[in-house]
């Protein structure tokens, strides 16, 4: 992020200093008639949006009081009048002094009180009535859209065919085939009226096949054609098309609106995504049948479910209350469709509560109290109390009825960002984050800092100690307990101080206690023992998460119930239960059920937040790559100079973040590489000259991220491979047999040198030649669940690429039955999984095989090339296959059955046990038992083996 | 049942959305476009300033995305859905300072086939602000799935 602010940095400057010269500009002009309003209006806006964006919170404050006073003149609920103008004026010199702080300090700079006061003043002054209606200029910019070029024709058009396609695509009928001639149509009146958005959503309808997404097309079209109705007053036929769409999903927005009790209910224990998707369902559904007021009110419920999902509004309160009956409201509607008058009351009074409720919270109405009575009750700053907003609140509330230890946290993030990101983590990790802000400390040494409010469940004593472990250091951190006031007679010490280097920072007695603050350099840093438990311990929550998970979905509770009653009745034929007996009965298994369900509930929960945790146990791990490539110059330095090479290194990418776990394990392969590349691939500069190459080789290192793959790339501009010794070399080697020699493409070949106990190299050098470096290379990225490759082009150079997921330890798994045992295939290797009847089944040249998309497949099965079954499939039957890549070759692993798709915590398991063939490692499923999870390569190398050779396997084209 | 498991390795492989960003300021644009570079399923098309080269960019680059401001001179976000609706065929999602509920700009935008709303990032010197704005953004690019129950009741 720091790269980043440097970039916007220039940027932010420049454009505060234009949009302030065209404010002294636009301000000082003599008439009204001159001034551009909303020029003016805009101007601030962007600043105060800038300043928001750096943080700069006081200059932000300056420019959003005079936006709003601008605001209300262009809409004409006040004159721009001289005294306005000289306070907008003093505004704009007030940005500049505060930016010329900020250009030299980088910094928040202290606020302009004097100023603002005068500022607010003007904007409560009773509005000046605007002489005049407002002039033309003061309108918004908004230049209206231009009607399309022949919107008749199109609204014809719309009318003719809208209904018929609308037909079409309820009823689940391919349109390209049913009604072609209305598309064709259609699309042709959409070109001639310049509606190219028409257009793509027309094409877009005929290719999609039967579904919500194509029913979703549709309302996305008649939202469109609508607009020919309300702006231009033409039909467009969507209320025809509506009609037939309403009477087809009526009853499924019955459903929909039965399931909204039961699926808003975790909205105040902010579980959000399910009713997220029901609202979505519900809008589609309204949107479709023309409902206006349902679709306006849906879209808003929408947008406040987003805001409290991405946490920028609290799910508690009126809201929470308001959401649900909103989201319901279209059912009413059902009760009497064409009387749409009440109706639309109800969905505008509801728009505006939910607006209002909405505000209320992002406002803070009721804020001022509860920071009142938490700072009655708590020890907590004054200027954090001010910051906090309404969600830290609820947070903060929650923590204190949870009676967690308050903690403020002072960190000075600009000497040491790294150290303010781990301490943030672990903050995260540890306790509730329940609101940072910058805290600026005038005078000479003027600093800034951020201040965290922290709640932590564990006494003070053990935050500060986890501090110091965290942060060896003393002038980074200050440490301030937020006691209870009942509590401050008991604990004496409230405040653990300081550094020393801030005494004016430094708070309470600072009674000695410096555990907290006490080391030597800028870095943060973690025990990595301590960083590995962790992740473990939150792997295991994971898999017992699971193990829970499972216990509770099975689904025969309900079937106990049923066989408890039928056998209860058996038992009382003879003397059938009272009805007070009966009645117990029920309450007990409605109560039983309902337990049941809370847990259900509880544990979904559960998942979403061990799932949070994960993720950010995980990111603990995270370090740059450069911490792998840093060793690198210096090794292409040392070793050019002993083989006379001239080699420029160029590295690229070392700002890719991985697994700290992986930095050890791929130091050594890297090392090779870069060794491999300069001995081998490099030419002397006399060869150079003479191929016509520059002298100076380029040796390139480079990483880069792709979704959650890291690719890691060696080139060299070197003479490549030379494909005709390597061929010779593994043949001597006995690697391969002639007739393989014979048919092997230059990518086999390429391959061949990451066998064990293979090398080219003419003579062993120092460096590497021995013959056991690329294999080692190979097996390091396979350890990571990667793969190698190498491209090489003779002459002009060789490229080995490296892929491996970024997080290693957590990943999917294919779990499969095969000759009565359940193991599980790493989803990373796997393509496709089909199934094959047993009548499909070939076999060539003893080698079973069959036939995808037309491509020979080889096919093993699993038990058999694990030694521990037979395949013999009944005929009739069929079988499951599973497709499987190394990145060159492709086979299928026949299987009886695929059994799921679980996530895994990938474990070590016995090194004898990894021995075994195609073993990879082993985990624990949810319901405890534990399954072995197998190794891509050496499932390969076993369906080598039983391969008669090496032809039989195909290549992945 | 067939089942077809793809490696994640190859849905990583498919198109990027294509993403155009619509904003006066340049800082904003810098800012919006370096979350959407930094991800790498996304492809930044192009930047317009205001609404009128929005809607000339939009028509010859053909975005899947576009990001959206509503203060704009010339031609604000609102004229721009307007303008929109026949012509444009991207999701749109405002980006807006006056993202909050119950400002009027952003229910008519919602009411004029805005996909989204959402703030501009803020507080990029806490560090941790950024990121979580610059999440909810790519979260929003990338779009919600379409809603996956059926639509009928079954019978």
């Amino acid at each position: 992020m720091s790269d980043l602010i440097e970039q916007l940095w220039p940027a932010f400057l420049a454009e505060s200093n234009e949009h302030l010269e065209a404010l002294e500009l636009g301000l000082v002009r003599s008439s009204a008639e001159e001034r551009d309003v909303n020029a003016l209006f805009r101007s601030f806006h962007t600043l105060k949006g800038g300043c928001a964006m750096m943080g700069f919170a006081n200059m932000e404050s300056i420019a959003h009081v005079s936006e709003d006073l601008l605001d209300a003149v262009r809409k004409g609920q006040r004159v721009l009048d001289a005294a306005l103008v000289d306070g907008l004026l003093a505004a704009t010199d007030g940005l500049k002094r505060q930016l010329a702080f900020v250009e030299a300090n980088r910094r928040d700079p202290a606020p302009e009180t004097e100023l603002l006061a005068r500022l607010r003043a003007l904007a409560t002054m009773p509005a000046a009535a605007p002489v005049a209606t407002a002039p033309a200029a003061s309108a918004p910019a908004r230049a209206e859209a231009p009607a399309p070029v022949d919107a008749p024709r199109l609204a014809d058009a719309a009318r003719a065919c809208l209904p018929l396609i609308a037909e079409a695509v309820l009823i689940e009928l391919p349109l390209a085939e049913t009604v072609p001639e209305k598309l064709a149509e259609l699309e042709q009146a959409a070109v001639a009226a310049r509606a190219p958005a028409l257009v793509t959503l027309l094409q877009g309808l005929a290719a999609a096949a039967p579904g919500t997404a194509r029913l979703s097309l549709l309302a996305d079209l008649v939202e469109r054609l609508a607009w020919l109705e309300e702006q231009q007053g033409l039909d467009a036929g969507t209320q025809d098309a509506a009609w037939g769409l309403r009477r087809e999903l009526e009853s499924g927005l019955r459903a929909t609106v039965k399931e909204v009790p039961a699926r808003l209910a975790g909205l105040s224990g902010g579980e959000v995504k399910d009713g997220i998707a029901l609202v979505e369902t519900l809008l589609l559904q309204s949107r479709l049948m023309r409902l206006p007021h349902s679709v306006r009110l849906l879209r808003q419920a929408l947008q406040l479910l987003r805001e409290i999902d991405r946490g920028h509004l609290p799910a508690a309160g009126a809201l929470v209350g308001l959401l649900p009956v909103a989201v319901a409201l279209p059912g009413e509607l059902l009760e009497g469709l064409e009387e749409d008058e009440p109706y639309h009351v109800m969905c505008a009074q509801l728009e505006d509560k939910l607006e209002q409720a909405a505000l209320r919270k992002q406002q803070g109405e009721d804020l001022a109290e509860r920071c009142a009575a938490v700072r009655e009750r708590f020890d907590v700053s004054a200027a954090t109390l001010a910051a906090l907003d309404a969600g830290a609140l609820d947070r903060l509330e929650a923590a204190i009825g949870r009676h967690e230890t308050l903690v403020e946290i002072e960190a000075d993030m600009e000497s040491a960002s790294d150290a303010g990101r781990a301490l943030i983590d672990w903050l995260r990790s540890s306790g509730t984050l329940v609101s940072n802000h910058s805290v600026y400390a005038p005078g000479d040494a003027a600093t800034v800092s951020l201040r965290f409010l922290v709640a932590l469940p564990m006494p003070f004593v053990a935050v500060s100690e986890a501090l110091a472990a965290l942060e060896p250091q003393p002038a980074t951190l200050m440490l301030h307990h937020c006691v209870g006031r009942d509590a401050v007679a008991a604990a004496p010490e409230a405040a653990i101080a300081a550094a020393p280097a801030r005494p004016a920072a430094a708070s309470g007695n600072g009674n000695g206690n410096s555990a907290a603050a006490s080391s030597t350099n800028g870095t943060l840093r973690v025990d990595s023992v301590a960083v590995d438990a962790f992740v473990n311990r939150v792997g295991e929550m994971v898999m017992l998460r699971n193990m829970m998970s499972h216990a509770l979905n099975q689904d025969d509770l309900v079937v106990r119930q049923g066989r408890a009653a039928l056998l209860l009745r058996e038992r009382t034929a003879e003397r059938p239960p009272s009805n007070a007996e009966l009645q117990e009965l029920r309450e007990l298994f409605s109560a039983l059920a309902a337990q049941h369900e809370q847990l259900v509930q509880a544990d979904l929960r559960l998942q979403g937040s061990l799932s949070r945790l994960q993720e950010e146990a995980l990111a603990l791990r995270v370090v740059p790559i450069a911490l792998v490539f840093n060793r690198l110059p210096r090794v292409v330095r040392d070793l050019s100079q002993l083989l006379g090479r001239l080699v420029r290194l160029d590295i690229s990418g070392e700002e890719v973040r991985i697994d700290k776990g992986m930095v050890d394990v791929l130091s050594e392969p890297m090392l090779h590489l870069v060794r491999n590349g300069i001995d081998h691939g490099i030419e002397t500069p006399a060869q150079r000259r003479a191929a016509g190459k520059p002298e100076e080789a380029v040796l390139s290192v480079s990483a880069r991220q792709q979704g959650n793959t890291l690719i890691v790339e060696v080139a060299d501009d070197g003479r490549g491979l030379d494909y005709d010794r390597i061929r010779k070399r593994a043949l001597a080697n006995g690697l391969i047999s002639e007739s393989d020699a014979a048919v092997m493409g230059p990518r086999e070949l390429g391959q061949l040198i990451f066998l064990p106990g293979f090398s080219t190299a003419e003579r062993i050098t120092e460096v590497s030649g021995r013959g056991v470096g690329m294999d080692a290379v190979k097996t390091r990225v396979l350890q990571l669940g990667g793969q190698v490759e190498v491209q090489s082009e003779p002459g002009a150079g060789t490229t080995f690429t490296l892929r491996m997921p970024l997080s290693a330890a957590i990943q999917n798994v294919i779990l499969v039955d095969a000759g009565g045992r359940q193991l599980g295939i790493p989803e990373r290797n796997v393509t496709e999984i089909f199934q094959l009847p047993v009548a499909e089944l070939q076999a060539v040249q003893g080698q079973a095989c069959c036939l995808l998309r037309g491509v020979t497949l080889p096919l093993y099965h699993l038990a058999v090339l694990l030694g521990h079954g037979e395949f013999a499939p009944a005929a009739g039957s069929s079988v499951e296959v599973v497709v499987m890549t190394d990145g060159v070759y492709r086979i299928g692993i026949v299987v009886e059955r695929v059994v799921g798709r679980p996530e895994v915590f990938l474990r070590d398991i016995h090194p004898d046990l990894v021995r075994l063939p195609g073993v990879g490692g082993a985990s624990i499923l949810g319901d405890g038992r534990v399954v072995i999870i197998l190794d891509c390569e050496s499932l390969f190398d076993l369906a080598v083996r039983h391969a008669q050779s090496l032809r039989t396997l195909l290549r992945v084209t | 049942m067939t089942a077809t498991v793809r490696s994640s390795r190859k849905k990583a492989a498919t198109t990027p959305l294509r993403v155009l960003v619509v904003d006066d300021s340049s800082l904003m644009r810098r800012m919006i476009a370096d979350i959407v570079r930094q991800a790498g399923d996304l492809e930044l098309v192009g930047e317009a300033r205001d609404g009128l080269e929005a809607l000339e960019l939009a028509a010859a680059l053909r975005p899947d995305v576009i990001l959206l401001d509503i203060e704009m001179p010339r031609l604000d976000g609102l004229g721009f859905l307007r303008a929109a609706r026949l012509t444009v065929p991207a999701r749109i999602i405002v980006v807006s300072s006056l993202a909050r509920l119950g400002n009027p700009a952003c229910s008519e935008a919602l009411a004029l086939g805005a996909s989204d709303i959402l703030p501009k990032p803020s507080g990029v010197l806490s560090l941790d602000l950024a990121e979580t704005r610059g999440k909810a953004l790519l979260a929003a690019i990338r779009g919600s799935r379409q809603p996956g129950p059926a639509l009928r009741e079954s019978a």
